[in-house]
């Protein structure tokens, strides 16, 4: 299911990885107050609360609440991270094509070295997670965090626009941040 | 360094504004185009009374702030709420460009037009194809034939460009750097058009895309007309962000105060390894604000001075970014989602990244400061 999720992600974007994934477990991980992100629909399908959070429906997802849900193995972290995987792979594929289109001092962004490097950051990080995943290390989401943000921050301010793609990075990341619990350490050091 | 009384006091006094903001910062950042609610806040008099200069009606003791005074003063003040103060009516980034360049007419045109403590002002420096980047500056400001000017361009991620009344917009007049100019612009006004950007986070910003079809410029709208050509344009702009880069430092730095502060009073106890995480972290943010305000002083003693601001600038976002990042977890899953302000100020604090200039821009200013002086040493 692992490469399906992240397929689905790759080629269809976070919500279509998402139905994959929570078709396929029991149960889905919420937060403590019992919140989490489903694929539009799927909250009226479980006969759960539907609350307000327009960013989510932007990109074909729904904020719902149903009694808390801790989950019994790190499975939905695992195919979280899939999908996660995916549509940042797509997000870095997009940054450079921004990048080689943008110019400065007549050269693409993508000749600056400092952009080169968080290019080379990102896409290593992306294999380590890929293979973190495969090996069933569910602390991937800390490390896909800080590959969001990188990426992200490709964009420039395009990037924190709510119509912009890079708005998936930021459910993503909520997403994550309720289905995995803290985890001392974090790849995401200061 | 170590703050004086004055400086404590002027502490103490914004931190008790702050928890005005704190409890207008949700509203705003879900209807930051509703302001009406939020004109009369106590904190709003207060900040609009530090920065409007004598005569005006709000200004009964105004002497300009140090920068040092207003990285404490924006520091704690956005440990209530960075997207409740940037929404604050008042001069702004603008202010800082008049301060700089403008002749005794121009600070008494600007001020006089948002002395009402109900109109916002706007500085619009960035573009869409060339960003923050002033030397590939796009906007023109054309002779019009009869000792005027027509402006031409696009200006986006503007704060307060769609609700502002008067700004400063910078353009050029020709091809070469010191031919960049920052002109007083009324709006609205026959031939521009703005709206306001849906943005993720820092939406009491209310950052704008500003569209401007020929717009009449009179030649005693450009500022700085007083000054020498090399301190009319360019050289206002760099001072401007300079002084900039230590207000969005101050308000990541507040941020990160904020979300430390609000997790460690959600519980009374954390795991071990927790309580060792948020002990250090705290350590972080008292370090960064340290930095920031060693810069501030440098700025003050020197306002060409660029180095520390970058580095303070650098750090605060790093921090800022990683703080409302890891410390909700302790709170267990998904406390992002179930605490609206943990969630407000992890995407408020991706905000100050692209904020007077990217990580990378504060790298480059950094490296090449640093070079000059080991130059200077050999």
């Amino acid at each position: 299911m692992i490469p399906d999720a992240h397929a689905a992600a790759r080629s269809a974007g976070l919500a279509a990885g998402l139905r994959v994934v929570v078709d396929s477990i029991e149960t889905v991980p919420t937060s403590v107050q019992g919140r989490t992100f489903l694929p539009s629909g799927y909250g009226k399908r479980l006969d759960a609360e539907v609350l307000a959070f327009p960013p989510a429906a932007l990109e074909g997802l729904e904020l719902v609440r149903v009694p808390p849900v801790v989950p019994a193995s790190d499975e939905p972290a695992l195919l979280l991270a899939a999908v996660r995987i995916g549509v940042s792979r797509t997000l870095l594929d997009l940054a450079v094509d921004h990048l080689t289109a943008r110019t400065s001092d007549g050269d693409p962004l993508t000749s600056k070295q400092l952009v080169q490097a968080a290019i080379a950051d990102c896409a290593t990080s992306l294999e380590l997670c890929w293979d973190g995943v495969l090996a069933g290390a569910p602390g991937t989401h800390a490390r896909l965090d800080r590959v969001g943000w990188t990426l992200a921050s490709l964009f420039g301010a395009a990037g924190y626009l709510t119509d912009h793609p890079a708005r998936c990075l930021y459910l993503a990341e909520l997403l994550g941040a309720c289905w995995v619990p803290a985890a001392p350490g974090s790849e995401w050091e200061l | 360094m170590e703050l004086d009384s004055a400086l404590l006091a002027a502490r103490e006094s914004a931190r008790e504004h702050a928890a005005d903001l704190r409890s207008r910062a949700l509203a705003v950042d879900a209807h930051p185009e509703d302001m009406r609610p939020h004109l009369d806040s106590p904190a709003y008099e207060a900040i609009q009374r530090g920065y409007f200069p004598t005569g005006y009606a709000l200004g009964d003791t105004f002497t300009r702030m140090s920068y040092l005074e207003e990285t404490v003063w924006l520091t704690e003040l956005a440990r209530g709420d960075a997207g409740a103060l940037l929404a604050c009516p008042g001069p702004a980034l603008a202010g800082l460009a008049v301060n700089l360049l403008g002749s005794p007419e121009q600070v008494e045109r600007f001020y006089s037009t948002i002395e009402d403590g109900r109109t916002w002002a706007f500085c619009a420096v960035t573009e869409p194809m060339a960003g923050s980047d002033a030397t590939n500056m796009q906007t023109e400001l054309r002779p019009d034939g009869a000792g005027g000017f027509l402006l031409h361009g696009t200006k986006r991620y503007i704060g307060n460009g769609e609700r502002g009344s008067i700004g400063v917009v910078f353009a050029r007049t020709g091809s070469s750097p010191l031919s960049i100019r920052a002109a007083l612009v009324d709006l609205p006004a026959a031939g521009a058009d703005r709206f306001a950007l849906d943005m993720i986070g820092l939406r009491g910003a209310r950052l704008s895309q500003l569209d401007f079809h020929g717009v009449p410029v009179s030649s005693s709208s450009l500022l700085g007309n007083h000054l020498s050509p090399m301190r009319r344009g360019m050289w206002g702009a760099m001072q401007m962000f300079n002084a900039a880069r230590l207000q969005i430092g101050a308000m990541a730095v507040g941020t990160a105060f904020a979300v430390h502060d609000y997790v460690t009073g959600e519980r009374s106890a954390f795991p071990a390894w927790q309580r060792a995480e948020l002990d250090g972290t705290r350590a972080h943010v008292e370090a960064a604000r340290r930095l920031l305000y060693r810069a501030g002083a440098d700025v003050d003693a020197d306002p060409e001075h660029s180095q520390l601001a970058a580095q303070a600038k650098l750090t605060a976002v790093r921090l800022a970014a990683r703080v409302t990042t890891r410390l909700p977890r302790f709170l267990g899953p998904g406390a992002l989602v179930d605490h609206p302000l943990l969630e407000k100020w992890w995407r408020d604090a991706r905000a100050f990244e692209f904020m007077e200039g990217t990580s990378n821009i504060q790298l480059l200013t950094i490296a090449r400061q640093h070079l000059r002086a080991a130059q200077g040493r050999s």
